[in-house]
């Protein structure tokens, strides 16, 4: 498994979200408007938020397979 | 509500902590641990959700609005990133047995005991103000829940009476007896671990349960409260983020929480209590998980909280409890504190257990083996003082955590606390992240970095707050140190910013950054720094090349290194620990007497590390032996070995069998030449012998001439005749000699052109007709249809055919003698044969017959029969064509050549015919 790989894509995840949730991006939706009933700022931070756990999650247990797939064989 | 069921609820709760830890305990001794597993890991993790979390957010984003929740997408953004980093940290300390963040940094840097003293008093001081700030939510919980009416609840009063009181001495009670369980601080504590990770439900499901109540329960859902409170234009405005210095706020709450698994509590959880590195791969998505999961309910209680209280005077801390209370919910109330309980007592006893093996390892035990005097006094007893230190400053720490908050605590709000001991660990991390990713970071610089960022945490954010509750003058941070305006405490050098926060992170980090990097970069490293920085550094390389680690290269003794193991370990747990390692290490040899191996020296201190930390641990092992300064060549022969070792060794093996090959090829051009030399000798010394015999019977004859005139006309003609025959010979080998000499060098050319073969043969047949009709010779000549013209050197083709005949004239059977003379086409190629009957021409002679000079055994034995060059000049002759000659015969089965004429066709080399009836034979082929 390729593990230099998989940390570089780990901090790639961790990067891209860390810009996402700082300013500029965050004046964007920086406004009191109600988003399905809920603030702006408040449903974008927990949407990316939920995607970095996703994306996070799915990228592990793709490597985890692989491995307990590579031990099995 | 009744304050005796709160009361009981509270010890109640710690009792059930105290049988969840020791039933863990208990099966992890069975080896059916309920701990070791990544879902467990992830929810210790967790401990990060103090009360501060569990309280605290409902009134930062009362005050604040999103702002609070910059605290938990810190980590959330850091958890992909442990991959990289925690990992590497875990494995550093697994490798190095080092138990807490004081040691790894003293281990880091030199195991030196100074930066371990600093991160030990540091961690210290931001801890205790945090452990209070939990006491107090415990209490002011318990008055939330207690309170009639404007009646103050079980709020502190009298010490004595203090319910709070008696729930710390229960907790000290708590981390006494699953913390210090063990010598080896290195060994876990599973039974801690298992009742944090059950706290951490508590308080998930206790919250949630609590958010559920007030969305569903008291509003419609998410949509109602939000509507709801849109139209109240002071909660509208906690929609957004007040710019610009709302996102200064954000930003610095982002990055310090990041910083936070270097909280002791957070060390302590995800370091050294790790049982397996590969539980980081579940644990980073599920502790984000956890904190997003956790945060759900956050804002709606927050802002449902403030449309039913409105203005009254509920503080916004207490919301989570004072909503349910408010319905009536008493059960819920219930279960709610209970959550926030256990969210308390949950960093209270991994921060105390953590601080404790600090404060034992790096600050009492340097003191103790530093201090003669100390040393000599508890020689016998390292073990007792290490564990009455380590018990002692629990109690210490808890009850001044106490007194803290009895004293001071309650000017502060919840936020202001944590965030203030998240900037100070915060001062950790250039010194951490640099000592494991850069190997030229120094002590020095760490110590520098560290005692900067602590000033400037100390001047900015611990002044001002202290100042803002009227503990010291405000005058201090109105108008600056000694009135000068530039060092105003918020506004450092002039620097204006919207909040504490940010201005000290800038500040602090600043400083700190510059010192670490400046005196790294132009600052020296002693060799033992140097030695661990590449361990940490490269740990992924080193930790599998088992015990490599610097030591003094000095001379320890085996009787006082193990009695330095008994000390601390005990005589049963240093025979177990000499075991495993000679066991582990199969080629060092088992002694008990006489000098230690270096190996084992190594082991021992690690061992130690373990107990009493790097520092003190390494100047244990260099009392017991003759230090001697390790030179520079020896941290790099040992360190650069196990890296670069296997690439060298291949390197070398490449090059030597490079040089191997090199030299195989100059000795076998060196072995050709000898022998080109020694033929040539060979060569010159037959030529001249050869020479010599037509030169000596010529000068015979002649002499014999000259001193008989009266010798008879017939005598004179024979004498004549030989003398004449003789130089003809001698002409004819010099010709020949001349000849070889000439295709040899290349300087002849051949003169070729098409020609039938069957008029060669006849040709050379024709040419030495005679002497085969003198004895007596059958001949045969059969010439196949179908041969083509081919391109030739008639006259040196001709040589060459008579060359052969004349051979097998010469060694055909002398009685019955029988020649075959054969032209057959196979494709392109012709072949001709000559071929005799007689007696043959042994296998190993049938090349060497076309050396120079060489004469068949037969002929050495008897007379030479030639010269012995005509078979070399035919064969050259036959390559100058591009054909091929040779021999083949049994010995009496007579013997045969065969060459290729190549002619205007691509040559192909070909096996020769089958010797006609195994008759001699001579095969040409051109």
């Amino acid at each position: 498994m390729n593990q230099r790989l998989k940390a570089q894509q780990l901090l790639v995840i961790s990067l891209l979200a860390g810009m996402l949730l700082i300013y500029p991006v965050l004046s964007i939706v920086n406004t009191p408007r109600l988003v399905g009933g809920i603030p702006a700022l408040y449903a974008y931070v927990f949407c990316v938020w939920v995607v970095l756990i996703a994306l996070t999650a799915w990228l592990m247990e793709r490597y985890y397979r692989k491995a307990s797939g590579n031990e099995n064989e | 509500m009744n304050s005796g069921v709160v009361i009981g609820l509270s010890f109640g709760y710690l009792a059930l902590l105290f049988a969840v830890a020791y039933l863990t305990e208990r099966r992890a001794r069975t080896a059916r641990s309920l701990v070791n597993n990544p879902y467990v890991y992830a929810l210790s993790l967790s401990v990060y959700c103090s009360a501060w979390t569990y309280y605290g957010s409902v009134g930062g984003a009362v005050t604040n609005g999103m702002e609070y929740l910059a605290v938990y997408i810190g980590p959330a953004l850091m958890a992909p990133v442990f991959w990289i980093v925690l990992r590497k940290i875990i494995r550093i300390c697994k490798v190095q047995r080092i138990t807490s963040i004081a040691d790894f940094v003293s281990s880091r840097y030199g195991k030196s005991s100074l930066p371990g003293v600093m991160v030990t008093v540091f961690c210290l001081l931001e801890a205790v103000p945090y452990l209070a700030l939990q006491l107090k939510a415990i209490a002011s919980s318990l008055d939330t829940l207690t309170r009639v009416g404007s009646e103050p609840g079980l709020y502190p009063g009298f010490i004595l009476r203090d319910t709070t009181f008696y729930l710390t001495l229960g907790l000290a009670f708590f981390v006494i007896l699953f913390g210090t369980r063990r010598v080896e601080a290195t060994e876990q504590h599973e039974g801690m671990v298992g009742a944090v990770a059950f706290e951490s439900l508590v308080k998930l499901v206790a919250f949630l349960a609590a958010g559920g109540f007030v969305t569903y329960g008291i509003f419609n859902g998410f949509g109602d409260i939000f509507s709801q409170a849109a139209r109240v234009p002071r909660l509208e405005q906690l929609f957004v983020v007040r710019e610009p210095f709302g996102f200064a706020n954000w930003t610095a709450t982002i990055f310090l929480s990041a910083m936070a698994v270097l909280l002791p509590r957070q060390f302590q959880v995800a370091v050294v209590e790790n049982l397996n590195e590969k539980h980081l791969s579940k644990a980073i998505w599920l502790f984000p998980l956890y904190l997003l999961v956790i945060n759900l309910f956050v804002l709606p209680v927050a802002f449902g909280g403030k449309l039913v209280f409105g203005t009254s005077p509920v503080d916004a801390d207490t919301y989570v409890l004072a909503l349910p209370m408010h319905f009536g919910q008493h059960l819920l109330a219930l279960l709610v504190y209970t959550g926030g309980f256990s969210a308390a007592t949950g960093m209270i006893i991994v921060t105390v257990i953590a601080l404790s093996t600090i404060t034992s390892t790096n600050l009492v035990m340097p003191l103790v083996v530093k201090s003669a005097w100390l040393k000599r006094r508890f020689a016998d007893n390292f073990v007792g003082v290490l564990i009455y230190s380590c018990r002692v400053s629990m109690v210490v720490i808890l009850l001044l955590a106490y007194a803290y908050f009895r004293g001071v605590a309650r000017h502060y709000s919840l936020l202001s606390t944590g965030l203030v001991a998240f900037a100070a660990v915060a001062q950790f991390a250039p010194a951490v992240l640099g000592g494991i990713f850069w190997k030229r970071g120094s002590r020095n610089g760490a110590v520098a970095g560290i005692l900067a960022g602590f000033v400037i945490w100390l001047y900015t954010l611990v002044i001002p707050s202290a100042a803002g509750a009227g503990l010291l003058p405000a005058r201090l941070t109105e108008e600056g140190l000694f009135g000068l305006p530039w060092l105003r405490p918020v506004a450092l050098f002039g620097l204006e910013t919207s909040d504490y926060i940010p201005h000290a992170l800038f500040w602090s980090m600043f400083f700190n950054v510059s010192l670490y990097v400046g005196f790294s970069l132009f600052g020296g490293q002693s060799n033992l720094e140097r030695g661990q920085a590449e361990i940490f550094v490269d740990v992924f390389r080193y930790s599998k090349a088992g015990e490599n680690t610097i030591t003094g290269r000095g001379t320890a003794y085996m009787p006082d290194i193990r009695s330095l193991l008994v000390q601390f370990l005990g005589e049963k747990r240093t025979a177990q620990a000499l075991q495993s390692f000679y066991l582990n290490n199969a080629s060092v040899e088992v002694r008990t007497q006489g000098r230690a191996d270096a190996r084992l020296v190594s082991y021992a201190e690690k061992l130690l590390a373990g107990v009493i930390g790097a520092a003190s641990a390494r100047i244990m092992v260099a009392s017991v032996s003759k230090e001697e300064e390790i030179r520079i060549e020896e941290v790099v022969d040992i360190l650069k070995e196990s890296q670069q070792w296997i690439r060298l060794n291949k390197e070398m093996r490449r090059k030597s069998a490079e040089l191997q090959r090199a030299t195989g090829e100059l000795q076998r051009a060196n072995h050709k030449l000898r022998e080109a030399d020694a033929q040539k000798d060979e060569f010159l010394y037959t030529v001249t012998h050869e020479i010599r015999t037509p030169i000596t019977s010529i000068r015979a004859m002649s002499e014999i001439l000259y001193d008989n005139p009266g010798l008879s006309e017939t005598e004179r003609q024979h004498f004549l005749d030989t003398i004449i025959k003789e130089t003809e010979r001698m002409t004819r080998l010099i010709t020949q000699v001349l000849d070889l000499e000439k295709y040899e060098s290349g300087r002849y050319q051949l003169k070729t052109r098409r020609q039938a073969v069957d008029l060669l043969l006849s040709e050379a047949v024709a040419a030495v007709k005679q002497l085969i009709k003198e004895r007596n010779i059958a001949l045969e000549v059969r010439i196949f249809p179908g041969i083509p013209e081919i391109a030739l050197d008639h006259d040196r083709m001709i040589q060459v055919l008579i060359n052969l005949l004349s051979n097998a004239i010469k060694f055909c059977d002398a009685a019955n003698g029988h020649i075959t003379v054969q032209a057959v086409c196979h494709g392109e190629v012709v072949q001709l044969t000559v071929a005799d009957n007689g007696m043959g021409i042994a296998a190993e002679e049938q090349t060497l017959i076309f050396d120079k000079f060489y004469q068949a055994q037969q002929q050495r034995r008897d007379k030479p029969l030639g010269s012995g060059l005509g078979l070399a000049i035919s064969k050259k002759i036959v390559q100058m064509h591009g054909g091929n000659i040779w021999a083949e015969s049994a010995p009496n089965q007579g013997g045969q050549f065969s060459h290729y004429p190549a002619g205007n066709t691509p040559f192909a080399e070909r096996g020769p015919p089958n010797s006609p009836g195994g008759r001699n034979l001579l095969s040409v082929e051109t």
